[in-house]
């Protein structure tokens, strides 16, 4: 082979190669992970610490939190899995099928639970309504976990009829920002 | 309906059908075949014929499918599946492929459809390969055609009792973009095999001349128009359906359509090159290969559930075993053939410059194969992570852009810079001489911006996050530079056209532009382009704010409790309603939209509760576009404001809204607008542009005619646009346009009559062609009259023996004698016996003394430039222009 030819194929190993690693070493700092409750408390939280991750979970019962501040709708409630549980908070719009026992995929950060205490006291100076009682409070964020995830989008899993057809899943996904 | 008894003749007939056309398939696969290796001309005809035969039995299952959804027989399983009595009949039709079952019946009726017309216009013109076309076509049909039979029957009945009812089609499917995204990107898909079953029967003929690229080339065009159509419909569905305020999130099923485009678009361009350089020639078939490969992995991906997507079609193992040993098979077959075709695929023509076009192209290549690679690998990523460590990782929309803007702004800049530079090479003057006016454009543009638009001086991360570039500046920059450079293009065309026929500028533009359709609508396309970019832009700037207002009042204004402001706007909750009709609830609020204390208008963005969607709610979400110059605001900017409403009491009436400022997203559709146009351009046929040449003969005329015909193409693209614009009509009457007309297949004159071997192109070549004013020959030449010298080429050779090289020499003496004895020696493009050449030169000589001459003097006297040779070079731009014109005006086309 001559050598110019040899030096074309090193030349298009070394971009191909580095072009790939960097890539690879680029995704890995960008990978959302996507863990049900358990798995991440079990994996220890600390290293999740101000991660983005997806936490896949049930909303346990009578723990939706919810309330208007300043035309803004925030919530708070405890994800369960498999007797485990962390505290969500979120802000904006739910998804349609937003329930107690209802099952949720909340992407966010994790953060330090006394980071949002004071949020958390928020939710729950105003006493609940019959249509939305607050049997919950007051809250202790760090009841749970020391983290809580500070959540972007809520997703809600939920039985679709459609599975074997055309199925495009509904506006229950909200892109947060 | 069918009554009570799970029969249906229907299903009956529509099972025989497929049945039969299972049999015609393997038939022509067979034939095929072996009529190309045994060089049987009836075997080859008899697959052609199967494959028609092919095509009119998918057409009947078809059109049984659709007869039993407009008859709701819902005794056939998919019928009710995916639709309902109260359905309008639009969306019953097009329910024929709104689930997995029917989709794969549409993928082989679509594909029946495009080879019927490949084939028969093709079908002379190569016979010693179209067999193996056929029988690469048919295992594609034999493929989808089993996966039907076996187990996606959309014939299968009920054996009990069928339903009263179906199940109605997913609420979120009943919309008019959902009507014409999906056909549209399968149509994309379906495209893609053509090539590919030519390069293929171009590597298992040996025929691997340039002769295939021409009848492929049309396709990929086409391949590549109906994917950029279906993933522009896909992302307006999105944008109008899915309520979050964007249209493009890399979704898996989105970045299925995108992979083949970059492809596809890689050899639309490199195509090129072979036809110029001669060189590339099994790259070129690789990107064939890979292209029709990531369609069939595309549709893998999203069907078998190995990727999860909002498109979810559900995990099946087995489809995914079926997918991977077919696409298993497509590789083996096609690399195998490559390989063992090395031989005749090698080039030996290298690249002379790094200022060349070629190289621009090779660099342009890369750059969307990259592309291509990074978003399989990121579409991937979540798949190939749990495959290594179990993990279940993603990565997220900001990663795809952090590495598609640097890689999308490069390409951006080559589509403006490779029509700058020549092939081969460029010299310094030209370089000088063309880049000067867009470069400074971008120049003058950046520095504007930067200036006068603080926001666009913003700096974020690219590639890495510690590499922080002012992207937007940059990408404002690159898009001024693409403009001028395809206004400078058409602008010194046009001179030179208008000095060449003394027309007025416009007259020439439209000429110019039909002359050379490949080129200048391929530059309209990278126009397109450009424009997408400034759309693509506004999305570092869009903004979204979440508000939930406890009352609404009739009268509310600006400032009080039933407001609220977002930017420069402010909106007012005004009303709440609550209707509801045979398929839904509505409801819906009432908005207005306030700027400067002025009412802009009232919105009523809504939810809607199918009652067949299990609470899914729908969002109707309510778009006000601000883009029309009496509309710019100073401080708001010029986009979209839209608004969604994403929660809501009936009891209270409080409502929750979100609002999202869009700026510069209409550029997106415009955009779009103007790259179909330009691959309509492109697409135009050579028949048609000769009949208007040929007819009229006045000037006026002709113009009055190109005129016509680019108004009916602005007239097709506009009547998308007007779709895009249109508001949905309320409960339904949606409907969907008619079809593009893109049907000419063939490669019209140019491709009739092809030299048959070496000495006939030879000849070819020597012959000049009396029908246009450049000096082109016969073999190049796209005129009707062309083609017609090269059949009587053909016919003065026949019977010829072109065994030795000195019976090969005779051939070729004898045709130019003919020739010469009919038309005169001035039909040879190198005349020997006639003296008359002798006057050109003379006169070209002349003229080089004398430019030279005066050159020499006016050089001495301005003490800068050189020897009478470089005169050329002293003349003015668009003289040099002028003669680049020429070059390309016999390279291109």
């Amino acid at each position: 082979m001559q050598r110019s030819t040899l030096a074309k194929i090193g030349l298009t190993a070394v971009v191909v190669l580095g072009g790939g690693g960097f890539l690879v070493k680029s995704s890995i700092g960008h990978a959302q992970h996507y863990m049900m409750v358990h798995e991440l408390i079990a994996s220890g939280m600390d290293q999740w610490k101000d991660k983005e991750l997806k936490v896949h979970g049930i909303v346990e019962g009578k723990t939706i939190v919810e309330d208007t501040v300043d035309q803004e709708t925030r919530r708070t409630f405890v994800l369960e899995k498999e007797g485990k549980k962390i505290r969500v908070f979120s802000a904006g719009p739910k998804p349609d099928t937003f329930k107690d026992q209802s099952e949720v995929v909340a992407t966010g950060r994790l953060v330090p639970a006394a980071s949002m205490q004071k949020i958390a006291d928020e939710l729950c100076a105003r006493p609940g309504t019959d249509k939305n009682p607050k049997p919950a409070c007051p809250i202790k964020a760090d009841a749970e976990q020391p983290l809580v995830v500070d959540a972007t989008e809520l997703m809600a899993k939920c039985p679709s009829k459609y599975k074997d057809g055309p199925s495009v899943k509904i506006d229950t996904n909200f892109k947060g920002q | 309906m069918s009554g009570h008894t799970p029969f249906s003749p229907i299903a009956l007939v529509g099972t025989i059908a497929l049945l039969t056309a299972f049999l015609a398939a393997a038939w022509a696969f067979a034939a095929g075949i072996a009529g190309n290796a045994l060089k049987k001309k009836r075997l080859v005809n008899s697959a052609v014929y199967g494959l028609y035969g092919f095509a009119a039995l998918i057409a009947l299952a078809s059109s049984l499918m659709i007869y039993a959804f407009v008859t709701h027989d819902f005794s056939v399983k998919y019928v009710a599946a995916t639709s309902d009595v109260t359905m309008d009949t639009w969306y019953k039709v097009t329910a024929f492929w709104g689930g997995l079952d029917g989709s794969l019946l549409f993928w082989v009726l679509v594909l029946a459809l495009f080879s019927t017309i490949a084939i028969a216009v093709n079908h002379k013109r190569h016979h010693d390969m179209i067999g193996y076309v056929v029988a690469t076509i048919m295992v594609v049909q034999i493929f989808f055609l089993a996966l039907l039979i076996y187990t996606k029957n959309p014939f299968a009945t009920f054996l009990t009792n069928p339903p009263v009812d179906g199940k109605g089609l997913n609420p979120a499917l009943q919309n008019y973009w959902m009507v014409i995204h999906p056909p549209s990107l399968y149509t994309g898909f379906v495209a893609a095999t053509i090539p590919f079953a030519f390069g293929i029967g171009a590597l298992a003929s040996g025929r691997l001349d340039d002769m295939w690229l021409g009848s492929v080339r049309v396709w990929m065009l086409i391949c590549f128009g109906f994917l950029s159509l279906g993933l522009i419909l896909g992302g307006r569905w999105a944008y109008e359906m899915l309520g979050w305020g964007g249209y493009w999130a890399w979704d898996p099923v989105e970045n299925a359509g995108f992979i083949p485009w970059f492809t596809a678009t890689a050899f639309l361009h490199s195509a090129i090159i072979q036809e110029q350089r001669g060189m590339m020639k099994t790259w070129n078939l690789l990107l064939v290969v890979i292209t029709f490969f990531f369609t069939i992995f595309g549709t893998f991906m999203t069907r078998s559930g190995i990727v999860k997507s909002v498109h979810a079609f559900g995990e099946d193992n087995v489809l995914a075993l079926q997918f991977v040993a077919f696409l298993a098979l497509i590789l083996v077959v096609s690399l195998g053939l490559i390989i063992y075709r090395q031989n005749k695929l090698s080039t030996k023509t290298e690249f002379d410059s790094f200022y060349s076009r070629d190289f621009a192209f090779l660099v342009n290549n890369w750059i969307l194969l990259a592309c291509a690679f990074f978003v399989l690998f990121a579409t991937m990523f979540p798949t190939i992570s749990e495959a290594i460590d179990g993990s279940r990782v993603s990565v997220g929309p900001e990663f795809f852009n952090k590495w598609m803007t640097p890689l999308g702004l490069i390409l951006l800049f080559l589509a403006g810079a490779a029509p700058l530079l020549a092939w081969g090479k460029t010299t310094r003057e030209r370089l000088w001489n063309q880049f000067m006016f867009p470069t400074a454009l971008a120049g003058v543009t950046m520095l504007a911006l930067a200036l006068l638009l603080p926001q666009t001086r913003h700096s974020s991360p690219l590639l890495a996050d510690g590499l922080k570039l002012p992207v937007s500046l940059i990408n404002f920059g690159v898009v001024a530079f693409v403009f001028g450079s395809i206004a400078q293009e058409f602008w010194r065309g046009a001179r030179v056209r208008a000095r060449q026929t003394g027309s007025d500028p416009i007259t020439s533009l439209i000429g110019l532009t039909l002359a050379k359709r490949r080129k200048y609508g391929g530059y309209i396309v990278h126009l397109g382009v450009a424009v997408l970019f400034i759309g693509f832009a506004g999305k570092a700037y869009d903004r979204m704010i979440d508000r939930t207002i406890d009352k609404p009042l009739v009268t509310a204004k600006p400032g009080d409790a039933h407001s609220w402001k977002f930017g420069d706007y402010s909106f007012t909750y005004e009303n709440m309603f609550h209707t509801s009709d045979d398929h839904k609830d509505a409801y819906t609020t009432q908005v207005s939209i306030w700027l400067d204390g002025k009412k802009l208008g009232t919105v009523y963005p809504a939810k809607w509760d199918y009652h067949k969607a299990d609470g899914n709610l729908i969002s109707q979400v309510a778009i006000t576009p601000r883009y029309l110059p009496w509309q710019f605001d100073e401080t708001a900017g010029a986009g979209d404001v839209y608004l969604v409403l994403t929660g809501y009491d009936l009891d209270s009436s409080q409502a929750n809204f979100r609002v999202y400022l869009n700026p510069l997203i209409e550029w997106v559709w415009v955009g779009f607008l103007i790259l179909a146009f330009g691959t309509l351009v492109c697409l135009i046929p050579q028949s048609l542009v000769d009949k208007l040449q040929w007819k009229p003969k006045t000037r006026i005329g002709r113009a009055a005619d190109a005129g016509l015909l680019l108004a009916i193409i602005a007239g097709v693209t506009l009547g998308i646009a007007h779709q895009a614009s249109a508001a949905p009509p309320a409960g339904g009457g949606e409907h969907v346009p008619a079809g593009m007309g893109m049907g000419n297949a063939g490669g019209g004159y140019a491709a009739q009559n092809r030299p048959q071997n070496d000495t006939e192109q030879k000849a070819m070549k020597e012959l000049l062609c009396p029908c246009g004013c450049a000096r082109q020959s016969i073999f190049e030449c796209d005129c009707p009259t062309a083609a017609r010298l090269r059949a009587k080429v053909q016919a003065v050779m026949a019977g010829a023996d072109l065994k030795t090289d000195d019976g090969k020499n005779r051939a070729y003496k004898s045709v130019l004698a003919a020739f010469q004895t009919e038309y005169g020696g001035d039909i040879l493009a190198t005349p020997k016996s006639s003296a008359s050449w002798l006057a050109p030169t003379i006169v070209v000589v002349a003229a080089a003394g004398v430019l030279g001459i005066l050159g020499r003097r006016w050089m001495s006297r301005a003490a800068t430039e050189g020897p009478s040779a470089r005169a050329a070079a002293a003349a003015p731009a668009d003289e040099q222009y002028a003669d680049k014109l020429d070059d390309e005006l016999a390279e291109t086309d």
